[in-house]
């Protein structure tokens, strides 16, 4: 019998369960939330003139089709409470909309993705609170409901990025880079200078990914985007405008903006990757990402997607296509437990 | 290869407007390859002229225009139509015009010239058929087509970067001879003089045939 | 199962082990001419090769040309100058730094960025400027020789940095010219500016838009090869069979031989029969665009066991007829046009879509918009381009019988842009025209 569980219903999960599909296997996504799509579904196409190469297209109508797909089993609003193996199989207790249940499956895999974006660090800028302020998720939101002439509700004669927020700060919530936020805020720096030519663009950062070949810096300066090397000391506010306190040549300075962009990066749900890690004998980096203590192929264990490290659309993609090509080789040569 | 394009659609349609039932005639064979006349076009063009409604249209597309056999099977859709729309070359127009001696045939397009096609979309004029080939002295780059002055020994005064004064798009064409007779090793046909050309064999000279009586068939 | 192993690179042992274990037999093609005679549909693993500096690989050679350097001489390593480094040559780069400062050598290695997200890079980093590295961050760079010191001088936005010193090492990955001859032996698409370094990922990362090619680029894989080996192994099995259930098929009866399918088709999949003096469709490399359908000159091509055209512009009463690319138009329609006065026909690329099309959808509906993907954006090479230059002609021809071209529309959009579709929609549904 080849039944795989997916924990996890974004990018990464729906990607193998689709695979897996194809191939003829059997697949349940359990997914905490009421839908499938994790942070994905709620991205918006950052094309301005033209192509931006954010590898929404690569998703295409991923969500549609495993909702419609019959042979893939989704329980929403359900989350995975144990799991224990019984004579090489995997006997996982659900808690879902209608109790707990029970069933057998095969393998596992891990797709349980990242921590939201819209909790910070330190002080904490939810939109909701905050309306100039946008995180991740607000970013996102405000590309997908982009309508033909407008992007936000009133134009903007200033906006600013601060790049690696919670992200390569030891002391503040994680070390290491989030792989990401240069591509998807310069992206949407893009967008909104095309929408609003005459605003002025400012980009706060401290490195900048080469994110297209050649002088990335350049093409973007180019474009009208102002770089500004340097890391903001404070955020305050004047009445609901953010004021951004920054060092530049001439020395310390404060500055208001219409709006304000934090790139909170991606960062690993600890409590939830341990919790994980527990019932599925994976274990938690010091980092927080979860990676395998054996040979997914021995125990029949499996990673995929941001579970794994920060990643982008097309990584995510390309982790969970090879995820499910180990899981159909096995299948086909005949599970080894 | 014969390259032609398609007239202006609203001359097309002054051409026609006097009739109720239009048979357009594509042809398969080199407005179909230069993209002006062949099936696809001559349907195109039946939808948009038949936006207003009050017109009937068909579209046939022999192999040829230009071989009566060719012809044969469409006699009877001839028959249907009040005029004849041919998108073949200025040959396939006159011969259609010449079998069906009582149908208006009119034509759908400018012939141009023989050429080549450079690139998708781009076709450039190669050959005048003048009759009497030089192309052996010129390194095959022929100085009646493509010199637009249609210069024998050299070129003119206007040649500058390898581009002809005429037309700063179009390559001199005796550059052209020169770099390639340099690179075959015989700039010294240069100084062979081509003398002034009597133009009879080209179409100077009236409407020209060509017989071959070995290869005909005698009737009788 | 057979497949091409084409180009060489510093992997190619590893790569070919494995791909050996996990079942392909493999035919090794070191340069382009070792394709010849094989079939045009055979899988073919391409080796992104590149050529780094042995300065930066090779020990031995890095020993010799220190050799003539004097103790307090800098040593420069400059990555990330023409693109950014990939893992496996900014851990070699730190490597050699690395060693070179625990020789007490002077070390300084320039980059634009790091990308450290996991716990090796950064114990690297870390360990390399305990043994006494210096890193120096850049955005501008300007290089000038004089008399075989080079001088440097970097700009990081704030400041600039000179540096002198009489050994420059160029870290970059330099394409090798054997790569260039297989794109041009396997018919390889471009856009832009090529199809490597222009690599279209999303079309799935490592491919091109031939489906029987796959392009690795084994360096940046940093020795991981189980990043990608299974789901390459499962893609090349997964050609043997056509992609899609559909695939295009010439009429060798209408097809006129005037190559123009050939040269528009975006993943090679026509080639010439000389049998039939036709074109034929590989089955294995069609990807059923439909852009040969709608391009070829003959209306000699079709879909196999379906009519392309007459059956599309069906009335259904409503007062516009918006033809959606499914790749970004259909997606973003879902939902957004709930309500509007609109009839929507997919197509799987808008370089279908013909000027016949539009015309016969004139005639059943008041107006009519083209939804096509954004520039760059097409999983068809330019099918989105190309409709809307036929969108201009036919507006053009439109306007000269006296019609009203603002009838007809294009727009483009991206796969979330559902605001923007409806109100194109709506703006063409009161009247006005977009274009």
């Amino acid at each position: 019998m080849n039944n795989v569980l997916i924990i996890g219903g974004g990018l990464a999960g729906c990607t193998v369960a689709q695979e897996l599909s194809a191939a003829g296997l059997d697949s349940c996504i359990v997914e905490k939330s009421a839908f499938l799509g994790g942070k994905v579904r709620g991205y918006g196409c950052k094309a301005d003139a033209k192509c931006n190469n954010c590898g929404l297209c690569a998703v295409g109508d991923l969500w549609q089709s495993v909702e419609s797909n019959q042979k893939i089993k989704k329980l929403c609003n359900a989350h995975v409470i144990d799991i224990f193996k019984e004579n090489g199989e995997y006997k996982a207790l659900i808690q879902t909309d209608n109790g707990i249940i029970e069933e057998n499956f095969s393998e596992l895999v891990v797709a349980t993705g990242f921590e939201s974006p819209d909790k910070t660090t330190g002080s904490e800028y939810d939109s909701s609170a905050y309306p100039r302020v946008y995180t991740g998720n607000a970013l996102e939101k405000l590309m997908m409901n982009r309508k033909e002439n407008s992007l936000f509700p009133e134009a903007p004669k200033s906006v600013a990025f601060i790049m690696c927020y919670g992200s390569r700060n030891v002391k503040e919530r994680a070390s290491y880079c989030s792989q990401v936020c240069c591509a998807y805020s310069t992206r949407a720096a893009k967008v909104i200078k095309h929408y609003y030519p005459e605003a002025e663009v400012v980009m706060f950062y401290m490195d900048l990914q080469a994110v297209n070949p050649g002088n990335y810096a350049r093409e973007l300066e180019e474009a009208g985007i102002k770089l500004e090397r340097c890391r903001p000391v404070d955020i305050s506010f004047d009445g609901d405008k953010p004021v951004v306190a920054f060092e530049d040549e001439e020395g310390k300075t404060k500055r208001s903006f219409d709006y304000l962009f934090l790139n909170t990066g991606i960062h690993p749900d600890v409590m939830n990757n341990t919790a994980i890690a527990d019932i599925t004998g994976l274990r938690v980096r010091s980092d927080g990402f979860l990676t395998y203590v054996e040979q997914p192929e021995n125990t029949g264990v499996y990673l995929a997607g941001c579970a794994v490290a920060p990643m982008n659309t097309y990584d995510t993609i390309a982790s969970a296509r090879n995820t499910a090509a180990m899981l159909i080789n096995n299948a086909t040569e005949g599970s080894v437990k | 290869m014969i390259i032609a394009s398609q007239k202006p659609i609203d001359e097309i349609k002054e051409y026609i407007k006097d009739y109720k039932k239009i048979l357009i005639a594509a042809c398969g064979t080199c407005v179909t390859v230069c993209l002006a006349g062949g099936e696809k076009e001559a349907r195109e063009l039946a939808e948009l002229l038949s936006l207003d409604g009050d017109q009937e249209f068909r579209v046939v597309t022999p192999e040829r225009q230009c071989d009566s056999e060719f012809l044969a099977e469409f006699d009877e859709n001839v028959g249907w139509a009040d005029v004849v729309l041919s998108l073949a070359c200025g040959v396939g127009v006159q011969y259609m015009a010449e079998r069906y001696v009582k149908k208006p045939v009119v034509p759908g397009l400018n012939t141009s010239f023989m050429g080549t096609n450079r690139d998708a979309g781009y076709w450039t004029e190669m050959c005048q058929g003048c009759g009497n080939c030089v192309l052996e002295k010129t390194g095959g780059i022929c100085p009646v087509a493509r010199c637009s002055k249609s210069h024998f020994n050299g070129p003119c005064g206007g040649s500058a970067d390898g581009k002809c004064e005429i037309d700063p798009s179009t390559d001199c064409a005796w550059q052209l001879i020169y770099d390639r007779l340099k690179s075959l090793d015989q700039l010294e046909k240069l100084y062979e003089t081509i003398p002034p050309r009597d133009w009879s064999t080209s179409r100077d000279g009236g409407p020209r045939k060509i017989r071959r009586p070995d290869v005909a068939i005698e009737e009788g | 199962m057979k497949a091409v192993l084409a180009g060489k690179s510093n992997y190619s042992e590893g790569f070919k082990a494995a791909l050996t274990e996990a079942g392909l037999e493999l035919i090794m093609a070191d340069t382009a001419s070792d394709l010849k005679g094989l079939p045009e549909e055979m899988p073919v693993v391409l080796l992104y090769d590149a050529k780094i500096s042995p300065l930066v690989t090779d020990r031995a050679v890095l020993d010799r040309s220190i050799l003539g350097l004097k103790p307090h001489d800098m040593i420069v390593f400059l990555m990330d100058k023409d693109e950014e480094a990939s893992p496996y040559v900014e851990s070699r780069v730190i490597d050699a730094a690395s060693y070179l400062a625990s020789i007490k050598r002077r070390v300084t290695v320039l980059m634009r960025s790091s990308r450290a997200s996991d716990e090796r890079f950064d114990d690297r980093y870390m360990s390399a400027r305990n043994k006494g590295v210096t890193f120096i961050k850049y955005d501008d760079i300007e290089i000038s020789e004089n008399d075989e010191i080079y001088l440097i001088e970097v700009y990081d936005g704030k400041i600039s940095v000179s540096l002198e010193t009489p050994l420059l090492i160029d870290c970059g990955e330099k394409p090798t010219p054997e790569l260039e001859d297989f794109v041009k032996a396997l018919r390889l698409r471009t856009y832009g500016d090529g199809c490597i370094t222009g690599n279209r990922w999303f079309l799935n990362q490592g491919s091109t838009f031939k489906r029987n090619v796959k392009l690795i680029n084994t360096i940046a894989l940093d020795g991981d090869l189980n990043k990608v080996i299974p789901a390459l192994v499962k893609d090349i099995h997964a050609l043997s069979k056509p992609g899609q259930g559909q695939t295009a098929f010439v009429d060798s009866k209408k097809c006129a031989y005037c190559y123009t399918c050939y040269r528009v088709c975006p993943h090679s999949a026509l080639g010439p029969d000389e049998n039939a003096a036709a074109m034929k469709v590989n089955d294995l490399l069609c990807a059923a665009c439909g852009i040969c359908v709608a391009v070829c000159p003959a209306s000699a091509i079709t879909f196999k066991g379906e009519k392309v055209e007459g059956d599309r512009a069906e009335k259904s009463g409503k007062k516009l007829k918006m033809f959606c690319c499914e790749n970004s138009a259909l997606i973003a329609s879902k939902n957004a046009l709930d309500g509007l006065d609109a009839a929507v026909e997919a197509v799987p690329c808008g370089g279908d879509i013909t000027s016949e099309m539009m015309t016969k959808a004139l005639k059943d509906y008041e107006r009519v918009m083209v939804a096509v993907c954004c520039d760059d954006a097409c999983k068809h090479r330019d099918g989105n381009k190309r409709v809307i230059r036929q969108v201009e002609r036919l507006k053009e021809r439109l306007e000269k019988l006296g019609h009203d071209s603002h009838r007809l529309s294009c727009i483009q959009t991206g796969v979330t842009m559902s605001n923007i579709l409806k109100g194109a929609a709506e703006k063409a549904l009161s009247g006005g025209g977009k274009k």
